[in-house]
Formats: C-alpha cells, sequence, structure tokens
C-alpha cells in the first residue's frame, strides 16, 4: 500500500545541505514531515470517511498554451490535487514542499495506473506578473522528457484581477514581503494548502504543512475512490449521536424515569474498543468551522499528545484523585452528563456546570464568567483552585509534573528542551485542548457543504425557526463561512438571578432508582451539600452593578452531548431549555432585552429540538477514542 | 505538454533565439568573464546541455539550496557529464568579482564556471533569461537582492529548455540532465 520514496536518500542528503548551507540565516528551519516519514501512523485506506468540505472556487486562468479556460475545467473531469505556487519561493517548507510532495505523486504515477489514472496534479501560479504562459510551460518542461505518465499541469492567470477573486475563494492572503528599508520586494508570503477535488467539484480534503504528503494523499484518494459517491445513510448512521453515553462506558439513560428502565452500560473494557486512528479527522472535521490555528506548528501532533496525557493525569491534583478529565469527561460530551455542578477535590462543591471543551479553540472568552482569554494561561485557575484540583503554588505543579518520571523525556521531544515551565505546560494543554474541534456536522454538510439530501424536513424547519421566528441566531450566531453558534457576549437571562432570590423549596424530588422517587426535606439535602450560593457572574470580575448575573453565551455545537444546560447546569433537557427560553426566560431587572417570550407551539418546540440534534460533529467519536486510549502513568499498559 | 505541442513550442523558441543568441553574441560577450578572471564568451556553451543557475554569493536562502541541489545532481552523473556545462552567473558584479565567485564555487560541485563581467551586460543577459533583479535600496554587506527564479536547463542551442522548480530533488535533475544529453548525442547521430 505505501508509495514508494525511490529518491528519499538522496533527497534528505540534500535537504541536510539546505539547513547546513543556510550559513546567515538566523536559525535553520525545520523539515516538514512532507520531507520524510508520515508524522503518525496512518489509517488504512476506506477506513474513514471525507466528507465535502465545500464547493470549490471557480475563475478564468490561463493554460501554458495561453488558452484562457476556467479553473473548474482546467481541474478535469476526475479529482484534482490543486496548489498555489510561487516559483521562486524561498521557504523551504512552502512551495518548494508542495513541488517535493506533487514530485513524489508524478513518480508514482509512473508505476502506479491507479494515480495516473484518477489524480491531475494542478499548480496555480501566485504571480501572473512574472509566470506568462511562456515560463509556466518551461515548469511543464519537467516532465517531457522523463516521468511524462500522468498529468502534472501548470495555470497561471491573465492579471491579478482575475486572480484576486480565486485566491479569495480558497481563502488564500497573499501579501508582498518588504525588504528592511520598507520597500516590497517580488517575494510573496501565503499560508500553505493544497486542496484535493472531487470530480463533482466539492473539496475533499485541506493539507497544510504538517499533512501535507504524499503518502497522506494517496491513501486519501483511495479512499475516495472506494467509497465513490458520498452516501447519506452511511454519513447519517454515522453522526446520529445524540447522547454522549453512546460514545463509551456509561449508560443511555433515556426512559430512567420508569420502573420497567433496562440498563445498557457497557464495561470499562469497552473503552479500548475505540480504536478508530484518529489523527487526521482533526482536519477533515473542519467544515463549519473557522481555519484550524496551529496549522504551522510542525510540533502540533507532539504538543497534542503532551497535553492530552497531562489532561488524564490525576497526578497533577494536589491529592493525586482529580485530573482535568474527571470533570471534562471525554465520553460525556468533555463536560459531565450526571452532575448539575462539578465536585472537585476530596468531593467539594462547585458553584458551576463543567463547560463543554469541544471547540474551546475558539473561544474568546474562558469560564463562564468569560475571566480568561487564553487556554495556556486558563489552565491555572482550576489547578490551584482550593476546590478543584486543590495545588497549592504554580511552582508545586511544576515540581510535582518534573518529578514524574514519564514527563521530562515528553517536554524534552516536544519543546527541544526539557525545561518543565508555566509555558511549557500551558501549550501542552491548550494544543490538546485546541484540538478538540468538531465541526462537519449534519448541519454542516447541508448547509456549507451544499449536500442537500442529508437533511430532513423537521430539520430544516427546526433551522428556519432558529433564525427567524425564535431568535435564537441573535445570540448564537451563524456566518457566512462557518459558524460557532454563539457570539460569545455576557447576557443575563434570569437564570442566576433566579438562583440569588428564589427561596429554595421546603421538599425536593429525588430520584433513587429507575422510577423510584422519594420527596427529600430540604434540610436533610442541605446537611450533606454545600449551601447553594448566590453566582452573580460577570459581576464577580467588573463589580460593576449592571453586569449582575451575566454569563458567557455559549457554543451550541455538540449540544446534544453535552447536558444539563446553563452556567449552573440546572435544566437537563434540551426541551426544557427551549421552554424556559419561550417564556421569555426569568424575568428581572437587568434581563437581556433580546429575551422575550416566543409563542412557539409544541410542533415548533420539537422541531427546533431536531434542528439542534444535527450539530454533533463527526469526529467524536474519534475524539473520545484518543483520550480513552492514552496510557497515563502505568495506568492503561 | 504533447509532443505536438512541445514541437511547437520548440519551433517557436528556435525563432525567438536565433534573435537573442545574435545579440548576445555581438555585444555581450566581450565584457564577460569567468571565475578564473579568463574572459568569457557565450559561444563556449554552444553544443552543451547548460545548467544554469542564476543568483549571487551573498544570497542566502535560494541560491546556496539551488546549487547544493545542482551540485549533488551532477555528482551522481557519470561520463555524460562532459556534454554538460553547468554556469552560475551572478546577478551581483558590484560585489561578485571572479575572486569572490572562484571563493564561492569551492563549496560545490568542481565543474562549476562562474560568471561575472560589466553590470549592463549582465543584467541584458539575466532579462533575456526572464530574471528580473530588484535590488534592496540601502547597501552594504547584507544587501539581498530578489533576483527570482534562478535554475534552468538550456539545450545545445542555448534555449531555456526546462525551468526546475524549487524543491523537485536533486534525482530528478540529475535525471533531465542526463536525457537531454541522450537526446542531443541521438540529433547527432
Amino acid at each position: 500500500m505505501a508509495l514508494k520514496t525511490s529518491s528519499f536518500i538522496t533527497s534528505n542528503l540534500f535537504l541536510s545541505l539546505i539547513i547546513s548551507l543556510q550559513v546567515g540565516s538566523a536559525i535553520a528551519q525545520r523539515l516538514a514531515p512532507g520531507y520524510g516519514d508520515t508524522p503518525f501512523l496512518l489509517p488504512d485506506p476506506g477506513t474513514y470517511s471525507l466528507p465535502s468540505l465545500g464547493m470549490a472556487g471557480d475563475g478564468m486562468v490561463l493554460t501554458d498554451s495561453g488558452d484562457t479556460v476556467s479553473l473548474h475545467s482546467a481541474l478535469g473531469e476526475n479529482y484534482a490535487l490543486l496548489s498555489f505556487m510561487y516559483a521562486s519561493c524561498a521557504d523551504v517548507n512552502g512551495c518548494p514542499l508542495t513541488a517535493y510532495v506533487f514530485y513524489q505523486l508524478k513518480r508514482n504515477m509512473q508505476v502506479d495506473s491507479i494515480i495516473a489514472d484518477n489524480l491531475k496534479l494542478v499548480s496555480l501560479s501566485f504571480d501572473p506578473a512574472r509566470d506568462t504562459p511562456n515560463v509556466i510551460q518551461k515548469y511543464a518542461a519537467n516532465f517531457d522528457i522523463t516521468n511524462s505518465k500522468g498529468s502534472w499541469d501548470f495555470l497561471t492567470s491573465s492579471s491579478e484581477t482575475e486572480l484576486i477573486p480565486i485566491l479569495e475563494a480558497y481563502n488564500q492572503d497573499v501579501q508582498r514581503k518588504r525588504f528592511i528599508d520598507g520597500s516590497n520586494t517580488e517575494e510573496l508570503i501565503h499560508i500553505l494548502r493544497v486542496f484535493l477535488i472531487d470530480p463533482q467539484k466539492r473539496i475533499r480534503n485541506i493539507y497544510s504543512v504538517p499533512y501535507l504528503h504524499s503518502e497522506i494523499i494517496y491513501r486519501d484518494l483511495l479512499t475516495l475512490l472506494k467509497n465513490g459517491q458520498i452516501s447519506p445513510e452511511k454519513s447519517r448512521g454515522e453522526m446520529f449521536l445524540t447522547q454522549s453515553t453512546q460514545l463509551g462506558p456509561g449508560d443511555v439513560r433515556e426512559g430512567y424515569e420508569n420502573k420497567n428502565f433496562k440498563s445498557q452500560s457497557s464495561p470499562l473494557k469497552e473503552k479500548n474498543k475505540l480504536t478508530r486512528p484518529p489523527k487526521t479527522t482533526r482536519i477533515l472535521s473542519n467544515l463549519g468551522l473557522p481555519p484550524y490555528k496551529l496549522d504551522k506548528d510542525l510540533k502540533l501532533e507532539q504538543k497534542i499528545h503532551l497535553g492530552r496525557r497531562l489532561f488524564l493525569d490525576r497526578r497533577l491534583s494536589l491529592n493525586n484523585t482529580i485530573s482535568c478529565a474527571m470533570c471534562h469527561i471525554p465520553e460525556q460530551g468533555f463536560t459531565n452528563n450526571e452532575l448539575a455542578t462539578s465536585v472537585g477535590i476530596e468531593g467539594r462543591t462547585l458553584d458551576r456546570n463543567a463547560p463543554s471543551l469541544y471547540n474551546v479553540g475558539f473561544s474568546p472568552k474562558l469560564f463562564q464568567d468569560g475571566r480568561e482569554d487564553s487556554l495556556s494561561q486558563q489552565i491555572w485557575s482550576p489547578l490551584l483552585d482550593k476546590n478543584e484540583m486543590g495545588n497549592p503554588s504554580v511552582g508545586y505543579v511544576l515540581n510535582r509534573i518534573r518529578s514524574i518520571p514519564d514527563y521530562p523525556p515528553l517536554f524534552f521531544s516536544t519543546f527541544g528542551d526539557s525545561k518543565i515551565s508555566m509555558e511549557t505546560v500551558g501549550s501542552a494543554l491548550a494544543a490538546y485542548q485546541n484540538s478538540l474541534n468538531s465541526g462537519n456536522s449534519l448541519f454542516d454538510r447541508w448547509y456549507y457543504g451544499k449536500e442537500s439530501d442529508t437533511f430532513e424536513s423537521n430539520q430544516k424547519k427546526g433551522f428556519e425557526l432558529f433564525i427567524g421566528k425564535a431568535g435564537c441566531s441573535n445570540c448564537h450566531v451563524l456566518g457566512k463561512e462557518y459558524a460557532l453558534f454563539s457570539d460569545y457576549k455576557m447576557r443575563n437571562t434570569g437564570v442566576g438571578y433566579l438562583r440569588s432570590v428564589a427561596n429554595q423549596q421546603k421538599k425536593q424530588t429525588v430520584q433513587i432508582a429507575p422510577g423510584v422517587f422519594a420527596e427529600v426535606d430540604h434540610k436533610i439535602i442541605q446537611s450533606v451539600s454545600d449551601p447553594v450560593k448566590p453566582d452573580l457572574g460577570l459581576y464577580a470580575i467588573t463589580q460593576n452593578p449592571e453586569d449582575r448575573w451575566k454569563f458567557r453565551t455559549p457554543s451550541l455545537r455538540n449540544i446534544s452531548l453535552t447536558s444539563p444546560y446553563m452556567h449552573d447546569g440546572s435544566i437537563s433537557t434540551l426541551k426544557e431549555v427551549i421552554n424556559f427560553y419561550n417564556r421569555g426566560g426569568i424575568p428581572n431587572p437587568l434581563l437581556d432585552p433580546l429575551i422575550q417570550p416566543l409563542n412557539l407551539n409544541q410542533q415548533e418546540i420539537s422541531n427546533l429540538t431536531s434542528f439542534l440534534d444535527t450539530l454533533t460533529g463527526s469526529n467524536v467519536r474519534e475524539l473520545v477514542a484518543e483520550a480513552t486510549n492514552e496510557v497515563v502513568g502505568d495506568v492503561g499498559i | 505538454m504533447t509532443t505536438n505541442r512541445r514541437s511547437e513550442f520548440l519551433g517557436k523558441l528556435a525563432f525567438i533565439c536565433f534573435l537573442v543568441m545574435f545579440s548576445f553574441t555581438t555585444a555581450a560577450e566581450e565584457k564577460l568573464v569567468d571565475h578564473q578572471g579568463e574572459q568569457f564568451s557565450v559561444d563556449q556553451l554552444k553544443g552543451k546541455v547548460v545548467l544554469l543557475i542564476i543568483g549571487f554569493t551573498n544570497c542566502e536562502d535560494i541560491c546556496p539550496t539551488e546549487m547544493a541541489r545542482a551540485s549533488i545532481a551532477l555528482s551522481e552523473m557519470k561520463e555524460e557529464l562532459r556534454l554538460v556545462k553547468p554556469i552560475f552567473l551572478t546577478v551581483d558584479p558590484e560585489r561578485d568579482s571572479p575572486e569572490v565567485i572562484a571563493k564561492y564555487l569551492k563549496n560545490f560541485h568542481p565543474s562549476f564556471t562562474g560568471i561575472s563581467g560589466d553590470s549592463e551586460t549582465l543584467a541584458e543577459l539575466v532579462n533575456h533569461y526572464g530574471v528580473l533583479p530588484k535590488r534592496e535600496k540601502h547597501h552594504g554587506d547584507n544587501q539581498r537582492i530578489d533576483h527570482g527564479f534562478s535554475t534552468f536547463i538550456l539545450n545545445t542551442l542555448g534555449e531555456i529548455e526546462v525551468a526546475v522548480l524549487p524543491g523537485l530533488p536533486p534525482s530528478h535533475l540529475s535525471e533531465l540532465l542526463f536525457k537531454m544529453t541522450e537526446e542531443n548525442s541521438k540529433i547527432r547521430i
């Protein structure tokens, strides 16, 4: 199955020469994985799917014989790999990397007719002034007398006016480099992205520096050829996860209120059955999400791996009992489906619901009160909070990590320096949390991927209500290119107000077993738990009375997996949440003006719920599998 | 490119080249000098496949990379090497005297000939290959010159046959040079 890399040894020699010859340039650059071995274990072709990431842009281009054609027709009738090229690009991990990877594929076309017959390589120049049709003819001539099987076409454009709309359609921001004196050079700067496009002109994968590798592209091509057309049945079955307990150990709790409830819980061993190789899905699951931020970081996979271990490691708490993952439970939507508010070290009660970490890397504000803005700083809050992980100081945590023999070598291989510092611990944990991106939901495939046959009418009606009558999208906003379903603004819905002012009921209903309820006196409950404290939200940060009971507007992605809801976990189901907003929230003097009674009927509420169930990302199983398969310390070996 | 298109393209090029060869063999050759200080004439390239690298010795990124790639490619070649003429053509005659180039070339394959000379003549020559250097305004040792694309293979008539993209490995370059020398010997037979 592997591609031959016949020129590999010489190339490596060549590349080490490049590095040694860059005398005078400040730092010799680390080479991208595309020049060598694959950066991680690759899944077999056909064991994964490559959903559409949206339509490929079009525009008018020039061929090497000077003909004006549309880009789509130049891509041909089969699969195409499209790169944007700048021939005198000096960055070894830029255009030369693309040329190297394309060359490996071209070379394999000489011996493997599957690639030669099904894939066309296409390079479009960024530089119409220099790259005239006559010039790009000379690039194409590289393969006139050697490696002539299969095609690698070079394209240019008649002017920047023709080119710019194409670049925009592919999200290619191009700028000119400057000399020290400020004058423009002819050199261009852009972000490397290579697009795999199917015969229907849909983008099926986008490769950035750490993932641009001939073997990955080869396997993706075979996968697409195996899968043929997108099967809506298959994609739906794969995605229709509406409860996180379906993701692994734990129970599906539907019907728990009835006496005839039967447990479907699975043993802990089942965790290790979720073993689908997950890494490539990280980039494949981005439909509907903003571009992945860290894609130029060549050590990204190592950082994510190290961060994941730290995230799962109980030894990071004062008494070695609590890890981050015990409140942000991977198989429970990276929150805790069983508890309204979290429980910290030694069983201490916390005031708020653990926020889900899905897509947390896109959130400009962290914590329910928005007090932090960076994942690498944020981690110190739970690590040092006396009720959460209980560590007494930063130094204590760092020394603890240093004293665990697994970590110093991992930090060394990841950061090139065995120093374990606030910065490196923060960077690793942030990289892992940034990797929990989960888009490409049923909704994304319909709305952004233009797959018309995947969405049912009640889901469409629900979406119309979401952006229309129910007004949800006023706060849970959608963009043209992507949607995070939140503007992350701080708002008062009345939930916090209610908790501050309402009298506690004398008796509370508590469910003891399926179908068995008991009325328990509130005093008894109070005697075994902390009293419920008022939570003023943003006010605690700003001290501005106007900010009382304001909390961060959450993203709705994967919302079906992240119950219970609201900042204090006080509402258990999505239907109840919609009912809450249908009533107009809890009236209070500082209620957000956007919260008004909605007059939705039962059918509309049901449609809206059906729509919210379509926001579950396609890679949630893989993200859970990554976590459950991780070996931490001697556990899991 | 298909064979048809290629021959059509070669036809066009032959005509253009005739004009160009005419212009630079008359005006330019008097004022060019190789790295050993000898007068250099473009005539010396006739009948050889030329591996042409355009750059300057103070260049930190593209040029050494391209020179290194070319050196590896040349070292992979056997007796057909005698049909290949590797040339390093400077865009920076102010700093790149024959002595400076000679020292620079010691780092690379011994078959390289470095060419410097009168700046106007050189500018004319590199422009002919479609290379339009742009010089940073400040002067000094670290002055950069953005010269764009740099590695070409010329056929025995002095025409650009291939522009070799950065990133294509040295083995590709040696394979190309080998095939071109092979084609040329066929023509001679």
